[in-house]
């Protein structure tokens, strides 16, 4: 029979392997499953009645049926871990042997590791490990349900951490593969990043997140802030409003010169896209992306899952000539925002060289106190007209927006860029923490001699964007928008330095455990001496890994291979000896039976062995209960516990 | 009392060779779903997910080896059964001794299903007692004693058959009658007087020796603390009595055995110097625990 204690742990593992999916549930679900796991705790304690099969059926089938009709009666994930939930509500109804415990622990284990589809982080990963270790305790209280709980957990522990050796073999030399087995992909979540089209606006949503975009690092030293423009996507064509980026980018790579190389390894966070970003601007990457001929990067799968990749960028460079296809680059609608066309044809007509024009542009955002504000005033149909001529507040893309309009109305090849800049330093892991906030966008001109060049019309109007990042630039008001730098109060500095140091360890878990890939393995395997990709090395790295996991194996079994030595000490192991040999022909010492009553008894059924028996109970008595016990009484009754034989 | 002890081989220390390893019903299905897991890992991808379908496989292993250690170094230092009638319960006594640490829910019994499942910890000795059913009378030979373990996941059981030679004399069930013998005496129940034979004359105080009824003991000596005497008396041993086979007139030999038997134990309650005569086997009067054990396991082999 299943104790209420059994049935109370039971449920107590399914609660904490569950909670990390709570926040993906319908709030239904979860007060279906508490409200039923509180009836079981209850009539498990108070002896109420378990509910009967038909009850449960209906119970099962109903939850069934609202999951599949408020799901539209499709399967995605949310709605499956919902039918799983309803499982796991009425599973723990019917525990009522040793069968029923073992599959809710299954049950538990299963759910447990469910929660990886939807965190994968270091955090969430532990506390994984932590479900699976509560599941396990109680797994071992099942099946010794005496003894104490602490007990158990230490085991517990001592189970995890025994197989952690193995699991980290497994882990490294199992084979893998690229790519999904079956081609069934996790349906990705929305996740906050660029879009493919840019409009005013777009880029303040990102602002407002605190998300990581990605993390970086340097071989080398990390750069001024004002090298930070991280590129992303390119955009050519606009309609007055919005700017949109070219479908069909030459997947080719341009020539570039320049010099001042940076070398780094980005860790992208999956933005089911495939733009990647680098530094202005990339010449060499990994072979798993390509460089467009827009000096972007892309990868050749969407990002579905954490990316790591290593880049080369020129931060000094010359692209040399306007090729035909960037002619594209002076496109602008008919007819639209005619005030700054004009204004733009004013300035064509004036100056001589296109240094010239940038220039004037950058002096009128300069002059005519535009502001920087997360909360711009609506646009008009016009709106690179309502921007320079009336509102005049705007964000990043506003300027950079504004500032393509009157380079191309100049007859100045301009591009938009979109990215981000900047990135916080952090000192622990001594890499740069790329958030959504960093999120900015900005221009490219093409000159002559000089071939695509950077300008940041923002840079004019709030030039503490580039240096000390988005919230200084921000009017004070407006700053608790950027979460990340949010003020908690007196702490806020061990806050911050906590953040950042637990960062820098989910970092290295991201790299070493999330970003473990085939591709990784082979660089592995090179590095220690073996080509995975051989036949003769795949066989080598099999056996080594099977050597060391028989290692492992010899290792965990060594106990068995000695003598376990026996605590007592010498007296009382010869007495102890003693004993042995009489239970050996049935003589057994009752645990009331002192030794004088012990030998009384002994000596009513084998009188024939009164004087060997006699000699070592008063032995033994002197050596454990007087003082007058010496060295030379000990050695006499081991001796003759040795020769005794009854 | 009589115990019959098959120390040839004891004591027993539990050890790799007697081992056998599989994995329960569970374990299997354990492994299922780590294979599940796993499969689904491969498919998405999902680092974290071999990561944690190898660490449950791990622990699976791992238990396995806490499985065999739990079980590994436990000894059996000596059994004892005493003989029962049949239909009753034979109770085989295993005292056993840890190896040195805590052997925990280790199952004992004859078959795997019917095991009683008991803590063996270090310092003491633990008395376990396996039953078996008696049914028919002779020497009742359980079988292999099965010594198991599946503490502490339940993924494995490592099993220890081990060959015992255990066996038990099984004496007839007494079954009700007259008491007949052939000098056609009569005693029924308590009645018959303990006091009419045997016990003449008291002669004097004799030490006691294993066997001796307890009804002679003297007990004011033995308060004295000079050990236990037994008062002797001159007995009439020559109007001793037979228990014959052949005075029974019931058909049928496990009916005639059966009540001899219950003859055997009403002559002994009574004190009663008594012989026993079997086709082919006669046993000379005495009386005591020894002379009664050895009448009833002539019964119980013939």
């Amino acid at each position: 029979m299943v104790t209420s204690k059994n049935i109370t742990l039971l449920l107590a593992a399914l609660g904490i392997a569950l909670i990390p999916q709570i926040p993906r549930l319908p709030l239904w679900v979860v007060i279906w499953c508490v409200l039923s796991w509180s009836y079981i705790l209850a009539a498990a304690k108070y002896g109420f009645p378990r509910p009967i099969r038909s009850v449960r059926l209906i119970f099962t089938i109903g939850g069934v049926c609202i999951v599949l009709l408020s799901s539209g009666f499709s399967l995605d994930k949310n709605s499956s871990l919902a039918l799983l939930w309803i499982m796991a509500s009425i599973k723990p109804m019917e525990i009522c042997s040793y069968r029923d415990e073992m599959v809710t622990i299954f049950l538990t284990y299963f759910l447990g590791v469910a929660s990886l589809f939807f965190t994968s982080g270091l955090f969430g990963a532990l506390y994984m490990a932590s479900s699976i270790c509560v599941t396990t305790v109680v797994l071992i209280h099942i099946h010794h349900p005496q003894g104490k709980i602490k007990a158990k957990l230490a085991l517990s522990v001592s189970l995890m951490l025994k197989a952690l050796p193995l699991t980290v073999i497994l882990f490294i030399a199992f084979p893998r593969v690229h790519g999904s087995l079956w081609g069934i992909q996790s349906p990705a979540d929305a996740v906050v990043g660029f879009t493919e089209r840019l409009s005013p606006g777009s880029v303040v949503r990102l602002v407002r997140s605190n998300d990581i975009a990605f993390r970086v690092e340097f071989q080398g030293g990390i750069p001024r802030s004002d090298q930070l423009y991280w590129r992303g996507l390119v955009f050519w064509y606009f309609d007055g409003r919005v700017w949109q980026g070219r479908n069909n980018t030459l997947k080719i790579k341009l020539p570039i010169q320049g010099r001042n190389t940076l070398d780094y390894t980005i860790t992208l966070e999956p933005h089911n896209s495939r733009w990647l970003f680098a530094l202005d601007l990339p010449y060499e990457s990994d072979p798993r992306s390509l460089i467009l001929s827009d000096y972007t990067l892309t990868s050749r799968w969407n990002v579905r899952r954490r990316l790591q990749y290593r880049v080369k960028s020129l931060t000094s460079y010359n692209t040399g000539q306007l090729w035909k296809w960037e002619a594209f680059g002076i496109q602008l609608p008919q007819d639209t925002n005619p005030d700054a066309a004009s204004l733009a044809r004013k300035w064509r007509s004036g100056f001589q060289r296109p240094e010239h024009i940038i220039n004037a542009a950058l002096r009128f955002f300069k002059e005519n106190k535009f502001a920087y504000t997360l909360n711009p005033p609506a646009l008009g149909a016009q709106s690179i007209d309502d921007f320079l001529f009336r509102t005049r507040k705007g964000y990043c893309e506003h300027y950079a927006s504004a500032f393509a309009f009157l380079m191309r109305a100049a007859n100045i090849p301009a591009r938009i860029v979109a990215g981000y800049l900047g990135g916080e330093l952090n000192p622990y892991g001594n890499y740069l923490l790329v958030r959504q906030a960093d999120a900015h966008v900005w221009v490219e001109v093409w000159l002559s001699g000089k071939g695509w060049v950077r300008v940041d019309p923002t840079s004019v109007v709030a030039p503490e964007r580039i240096e000390r990042g988005t919230a200084a630039a921000l009017p004070p008001d407006e700053r608790e928008v950027i979460k990340a730098f949010a003020e908690f109060g007196p702490f806020s500095k061990y806050w911050i330095n906590l953040r950042l140091g637990w960062d820098a360890i989910s970092n290295q878990w991201n790299r070493w455990v999330l970003g473990f890939s085939n591709y990784k393995q082979k660089r592995f395997f090179n590095k220690i001496g073996v080509d995975a990709e051989t036949r003769s090395g795949f066989v080598r790295v099999g056996s080594l890994s099977l050597t060391l996991l028989g290692f492992m194996t010899l290792m965990y079994f060594r106990g068995m291979f000695k003598r376990s030595k026996a605590k007592a000490d010498s007296v009382q192991q010869a007495y102890l000896d003693f004993c042995e040999k009489l239970e050996r022909i049935g003589l057994v010492r009752g645990p009331y039976q002192g030794p004088i009553d012990y030998a009384n008894m002994v000596l009513e059924v084998r009188h024939d062995l009164k004087g060997r028996v006699l000699e070592i109970i008063h032995l033994y008595v002197r050596l454990r209960y007087t003082n007058r016990g010496s060295r030379e009484d000990l050695k006499n009754l081991k001796a003759l516990v040795k020769q005794f034989k009854p | 009392m009589s115990s019959d002890r098959r120390s040839a081989q004891l004591p027993l220390t539990i050890q790799r060779r007697h081992f056998q390893i599989r994995p329960t019903r569970y374990g299997y299905v354990f492994i299922l779903m780590v294979l599940g897991m796993f499969l689904g890992s491969v498919n998405y991808n999902s680092n974290l997910g071999f990561l944690l379908a190898f660490l449950l496989g791990s622990m699976a292993f791992v238990s396995l080896v806490h499985t065999c250690k739990n079980i590994h170094g436990l000894t059996i230092l000596s059994i004892n059964s005493r003989s029962v009638f049949a239909g009753e319960q034979v109770k085989f006594e295993f005292r056993l001794k840890s190896g040195g640490k805590k052997h925990l829910q280790i199952g004992f019994g004859f078959n795997e299903g019917n095991a009683i499942h008991c803590d063996i910890v270090e310092g003491h000795n633990q008395r376990v007692d396996v039953c078996a059913s008696a049914t028919s009378r002779g020497l009742l030979k359980p079988g292999r004693l099965i010594v198991f373990s599946d503490y502490p996941l339940g993924f494995f059981r490592v099993c220890a058959n081990l060959n015992l030679n255990l066996e038990c004399l099984i004496y007839p069930k007494p079954k009700f009658t007259e008491f007949k013998t052939n000098t056609e005496s009569v005693l029924r129940g308590h009645e018959g007087g303990s006091r009419g034979l045997g016990v003449d004359d008291f002669i004097g105080l004799r030490l006691y020796s294993p066997g001796d009824p307890l009804q002679r003991i003297s007990w004011r000596a033995s308060s004295r603390g000079q050990g236990l005497f037994v008062k002797d008396f001159k007995g009439k041993y020559g109007s001793s009595l037979y228990l014959d086979w052949h005075s029974i007139k019931e058909s049928g030999v496990e009916h005639k055995l059966s009540m001899l038997c219950h003859m055997i134990l009403t002559a002994h309650r009574n004190d009663v110097v008594y012989g026993v005569r079997l086709p082919g086997i006669t046993i000379e009067p005495d009386r005591g625990d020894y002379h009664r054990i050895r009448c009833l396991k002539a019964l119980a082999l013939y």
